[in-house]
């Protein structure tokens, strides 16, 4: 392979991190609180506020069921309204983003309605205020279900980012298709799926050692 | 005036216990129907001031609703719940919590964060409180002496026995020093030797502290072993409500009864139920179990008996013991010699001995 080839994949990959690291982060700080609000929200629930709880829920929904590659053009003003422009590594964080948001918000708040009652209204007994509850129960209790909100959409992010190729996002997925479908050469589509495949193990396992760590309902024989 | 006259009720309602039930009536609405399902009704009660009153009822008896309205965790549809003269079904807020600060609660399940250690979890009512981090650790390290846990502080629960996983609950109960604890079914998650730990923590509790504890269970052995008053919950009403003697010794209640039924003496064998008939055969004996209480466990009744009525006392299953104090004995006995069983029952009954007709064997 030449080194113009080596300098192009190691640059692609540059670019998927940057997009993914971006995204996974915007993505929590909204997914987060959203996620945590869809978990108590709902109507006799800790935050009770159902009317927004039932919009940001539809919201989610519809943003989550329209195919990424639709979502990234039909929003094209909204990512030049944001981010200057249409086109780049940096205008396909918007989508990737927005894609995010709805993602990690449904698994975190899967993560927060897995946390015994119980505990909820031990912590009403003591007369804690919601945002005591979820700050101080909801969170801390649901913190290993909660880092594998952000994995798991770490892990489809990067898959998603293939497709941002359509508006010039670059990173791996649009090397693989340009040059290794497009141009016929599948040696560098190889070396893509293979980065591919260890940057995804690694969240993944990352993720999942940090969810284990975190997760004190497990006896540790250390 | 008005205020004046507020204080007077508060001060009547403080005098007649910690915790009072005024004509309580709790519903709730019905799933998937517009109708309402009744869980208490019309319940009125006092719990005394440094007491232990156990509420026992089977599930569903409304006894995890009737708890859960004095912290306020429910808001009653009828009447009032005192607490420290306060209804507490009128409060909201700030003022709710901060009178939820002065009751404490311990649950089945413990309801304890996992992912707190034991201190962090027995420091956590102090935290929401605002307390500050020097006066926590004080406190806690305290109560974790009181437990017996001084030693696990930095466990977390999963590293904890059940039976030491509620005296970290007791201990964070006890954290914001409340005036009243509520015990949810409590034990009912331990096996019996672990029970009477926990108990016995309660009662030194109750006694070196003067806190005021109140119970639910569905469990006699629980009530008889700590409490001094108790109060039996049917279909969301008080069915029965008495000193733990006195209940124990003559339960009034079909429901009370039926929490004795597996105690000996309280119930026929399996085998001479099936045999039992409503009427006298000739020569067949009569069966009777007969209660002796305070006044009348030392004498010698059932040997006066065989001598001055001629008959033989055969006792089938016993019970003796003692209660708050005060001895009691339960027994079923076969009496043969051809007196007549109302007889039988009128004699005990003249030294104050209980006694009543279940039936003839052939």
């Amino acid at each position: 392979m030449s080194p113009e080839i080596i300098r192009l994949i190691v640059d692609a990959t540059v670019d998927t991190l940057y997009m993914v690291a971006l995204a996974l982060s915007f993505g929590t700080l909204v997914g987060l609180p959203l996620g945590i609000f869809l978990a108590t929200g709902g109507k006799g629930e800790l935050l009770a506020f159902p009317a927004a709880k039932t919009v940001l829920g539809f919201a989610a929904n519809a943003t989550r069921s329209t195919p990424f590659i639709i979502l990234v053009v039909a929003i094209i003003p909204f990512t030049r309204l944001i981010a200057g422009t249409s086109i780049g590594t940096t205008a396909a964080v918007v989508p990737l983003t927005l894609a995010a948001i709805p993602f990690i918000a449904r698994l975190i708040e899967a993560a927060i309605r897995e946390v015994d009652y119980g505990l909820v209204e031990a912590a009403r007994a003591m007369g804690a205020t919601p945002l005591q509850i979820v700050r101080k129960v909801l969170i801390p209790e649901a913190l290993p279900g909660i880092v594998l909100g952000p994995t798991l959409a770490a892990v489809n992010l990067i898959g998603f980012s293939a497709i941002v190729g359509v508006v010039g996002g670059g990173g791996l997925g649009d090397l693989g298709i340009r040059y290794g479908y497009q141009r016929f050469m599948p040696e560098v589509m190889a070396v893509v799926v293979v980065v591919l495949i260890v940057l995804v193990q690694s969240v993944q396992s990352f993720g999942d050692r940090l969810s284990r760590r975190l997760n004190k309902r497990l006896r540790h024989s250390s | 005036m008005n205020s004046t006259s507020t204080s007077q009720n508060r001060t009547d309602a403080r005098s007649a216990g910690i915790v009072v039930f005024d004509r309580v009536h709790k519903a709730f609405a019905a799933r998937g129907s517009a109708g309402e399902v009744a869980a208490l009704h019309d319940i009125s009660l006092a719990v005394p001031t440094g007491s232990i009153m156990g509420v026992i009822g089977r599930s569903g008896a409304g006894k995890s609703t009737l708890i859960r309205l004095v912290n306020g965790l429910e808001t009653p549809t009828g009447g009032r719940v005192l607490f420290d003269g306060v209804d507490v079904g009128t409060l909201g807020g700030g003022a709710l919590r901060q009178t939820q600060r002065q009751i404490g609660m311990i649950f089945q399940h413990f309801n304890l964060l996992s992912s707190r250690t034991v201190f962090e979890n027995v420091g956590l009512p102090l935290e929401i409180a605002g307390t500050a981090k020097a006066a926590i650790a004080a406190r806690v390290n305290a109560l974790l002496d009181l437990v017996g846990l001084a030693d696990k502080r930095d466990r977390y629960p999963s590293e904890l026995s059940g039976g030491q996983k509620q005296r970290v609950g007791i201990a964070r109960a006890l954290a914001t020093e409340p005036k009243l604890l509520l015990s949810d079914e409590a034990t009912s998650a331990l096996d019996p030797e672990t029970t009477r730990s926990i108990l016995d923590l309660l009662k030194t509790v109750n006694r070196e502290l003067g806190l005021t504890i109140l119970l639910i269970t569905h469990e006699m052995s629980v009530v008889r072993a700590i409490a001094d008053e108790v109060v039996v919950l049917e279909g969301g009403r008080v069915v029965e409500h008495g000193n733990v003697y006195d209940v124990f010794t003559q339960p009034q209640h079909a429901v009370t009864r039926s929490f004795f039924a597996n105690d000996a003496g309280r119930q026929l064998p399996e085998e001479l139920r099936a045999r039992l008939q409503a009427s006298a055969s000739p020569g067949g004996k009569t069966i009777i179990r007969i209660v002796f209480r305070t006044a009348s466990a030392d004498e010698a009744v059932l040997s006066k008996l065989t001598r001055e009525l001629g008959v033989d006392v055969n006792i089938i299953t016993a019970t003796v013991d003692t209660l708050s104090g005060k001895p009691f004995g339960w027994f079923i006995a076969s009496i043969d010699g051809g007196k007549p069983a109302e007889e039988i029952v009128a004699y005990l009954a003249r030294y104050g001995v209980g006694a009543e007709l279940l039936g003839h064997v052939a």
